[in-house]
């Protein structure tokens, strides 16, 4: 069944332009001059139930804006969209009853007070029974192993720590899509970690719909199999996290070990990317060299004691999709 | 799938609402020493009001001035200004809303973003009034000593303030959110809070106008805001014939609120909340 259904969704900004200097701004008074952003531009695609899709993007690419306008929060230019089957800015206070959101960048814990008081908040603004609102409480609270910190004020609490009782906030209704944006921003890897396993945990368990949007691609390779890339408001990638590897992977990276000092190494083919003592790392463009022909150079010309061949990270691969037009 | 459209009973609805203005107050008590300490100022205030006062109904020789007693004309004073800086900034609010994208944020819960806003609103002006009114009557008290308040003035009377104080929400949360389309509210803003100053009665009250501004002040609703209910703590107004006053209270906040709900929905419409 689809989740969350968007079929040439388009959204565009008009936003005042000015001229700089005093004579300008008096001319703008009268005559404003204005441009057109388009944010989103006519992106479509579909999110099965239970899904984990990673929707990534460079700052600007719009993210957000596809996100606001999923919620409710913003009216789209033209498109057309479905979330649990409701259109969203038709129905938004219908909606959030059913859907979640976690927004690393903003807390949803009240900040003077200990979670607990969020928590009773939360049973009320999601209108959840008594009963129901105790056992869901209770689960989360054991899952997120946050029992000690409900009554601690947020304030006083690590970011870690904060972030796995916002999670568990935002569960408390039972959405069945969440939005999570940047979920782990600011956290040290053990803390990242964590809450990695507990939202994989959830999205497994629960069969929660999850829209994650990250610059961490640490948290894409760990929570979401399918990746939806977007770029100056337009999807350029659909698909799988796999595929987008092999798709995009241009180069591979290798990693020797040599019997001698790396000082004067050097191999037609190959372009060293660093060397310390005995060992090298190399980078070699695969639609002009064969990876074959450049080892089989190195073997010839050097004593290698140990050799590692892998693809580029993650990162760099998007970071190039990122830099395309 | 289930598509019905979700009905919250009144009960729950209110409950909700409830919830969010107990737990604003609760987080403003949280740091209430702070927020004592911000009103040293309405001490200043209230002690130089105390001596201009009493040195104007020495040097005048009356007893009262325009109805008031000098004992009267500083506990009014004290209710004024302890309701002035006691409300919370709701058009600043509302502005920051819309130009931070706030407003995103808000809008993703199931709550109506009008009444999130005046629950919270109103659960830290209630907790903010009443520990002001302590503090100025403290120093009124001590200077030109106390005023006798009946258990039904003091009822009405705080109804009365709240009406008030929500009258001057509706108005300023609608400024606020002219945000919209304006870059710049503070000027309305300033416009209005200046209106209600002078002919809201916040520094003087309305009888001790000259007459043409006491006309004008008498048609806005700048009068209900803050000088009627705090004439109602004074004796001026009698709690038992404030039935008419407390009526053209609510009906000014029913015109505004109209007013806002426009506002609010057509702005939403035009909401640009770009980034993120």
């Amino acid at each position: 069944m689809k989740t969350v259904v968007i079929e040439n969704l388009r959204k565009d900004f008009r936003v005042k332009t000015r001229q700089p200097g005093a004579r300008a701004a008096v001319g703008s008074l009268f005559h404003p001059s204005y441009s057109t952003v388009h944010a989103v531009s006519g992106i479509s695609f579909e999110v099965e139930e239970g899904e984990a899709l990673a929707f990534i993007g460079p700052n600007g690419a719009g993210k957000s804006t596809t996100i606001k306008m999923l919620t409710g929060i913003l009216y789209p230019t033209s498109g057309v969209a479905t979330v649990l089957g409701r259109v969203p800015w038709e129905e938004r206070e219908n909606l959030a009853y059913e859907i979640g959101s976690v927004f690393g960048q903003k807390s949803l814990l009240w900040y003077h007070l200990p979670p607990s008081d969020t928590f009773a908040l939360l049973q009320r603004i999601y209108e959840i029974p008594g009963a129901q609102f105790e056992a869901r409480r209770k689960r989360l609270v054991d899952v997120f192993e946050i029992g000690d910190l409900m009554s601690t004020p947020v304030r006083k609490l690590s970011l870690g720590q904060r972030m796995r009782c916002e999670i568990a906030a935002s569960l408390l209704h039972s959405p069945k899509v969440i939005f999570l944006d940047e979920p782990t921003i600011g956290l040290d890897v053990v803390a990242k970690q964590r809450i990695r396993d507990l939202i994989h945990l959830l999205n497994t368990e629960e069969r929660v719909t999850m829209l994650l949007t990250s610059h961490d691609l640490g948290d894409v390779e760990k929570l979401c199999k399918r990746v939806v890339v977007i770029n100056h408001g337009q999807v350029v990638y659909d698909g799988g996290l796999r595929s987008l590897q092999q798709q995009y992977i241009r180069s591979k990276i290798i990693d020797l070990r040599l019997a001698e000092l790396a000082g004067g190494f050097s191999c037609p083919g190959a372009t060293i990317l660093k060397s310390k003592d005995y060992g090298v790392k190399l980078e070699v463009d695969t639609t002009e060299h064969a990876v074959g022909r450049v080892l089989s150079h190195i073997l010839a010309h050097y004593t290698v004691v140990d050799v590692n061949i892998q693809d580029p990270p993650l990162e760099d691969i998007v970071a190039k999709m990122y830099t395309r037009r | 799938m289930m598509n019905g459209r979700r009905v919250s009973s009144l009960g729950a609805s209110a409950l909700k609402y409830w919830a969010i203005g107990v737990i604003t107050a609760k987080s403003s008590l949280a740091y209430i020493t702070d927020t004592v300490l911000r009103q040293v100022f309405l001490v200043v205030i209230i002690f130089t009001f105390s001596q201009l006062w009493s040195v104007t109904y020495r040097v005048t020789g009356q007893s009262t001035i325009a109805g008031f007693s000098v004992t009267q004309m500083l506990w009014y004073l004290v209710l004024t200004e302890a309701i002035t800086l006691g409300q919370v900034r709701a058009a600043a609010a509302m502005d920051d809303d819309v130009k931070s994208g706030q407003i995103a944020y808000t809008l993703s819960r199931p709550y109506n973003f009008i009444l999130y806003h005046y629950a919270t609103y109103i659960g830290e002006t209630l907790v903010r009034i009443p520990a002001n009114i302590i503090l100025g009557g403290a120093v009124a008290s001590l200077t030109v000593g106390l005023i006798r308040f009946s258990i039904a003035s003091v009822l009405v009377g705080t109804l009365s303030v709240v009406l008030g104080t929500t009258l001057h929400f509706v108005v300023s949360a609608g400024i606020g959110l002219l945000a919209f389309w304006f870059e710049e509210t503070q000027s309305f803003y300033l416009l209005y809070s200046r209106v209600a100053l002078l002919l809201g009665g916040v520094m003087l009250p309305l009888e001790i106008m000259p007459a043409p501004v006491q006309r004008v002040a008498a048609v806005l609703p700048t009068r209900y805001m803050i000088y009627e209910p705090a004439r109602i703590f004074t004796g001026h107004v009698q709690a038992s014939g404030a039935a008419p006053l407390l009526l053209r209270q609510v009906a000014w906040i029913a015109v505004f609120s109209i007013v806002l709900n426009l506002v609010y929905r057509e702005g939403v419409k035009h909401a640009s909340v770009q980034g993120g």
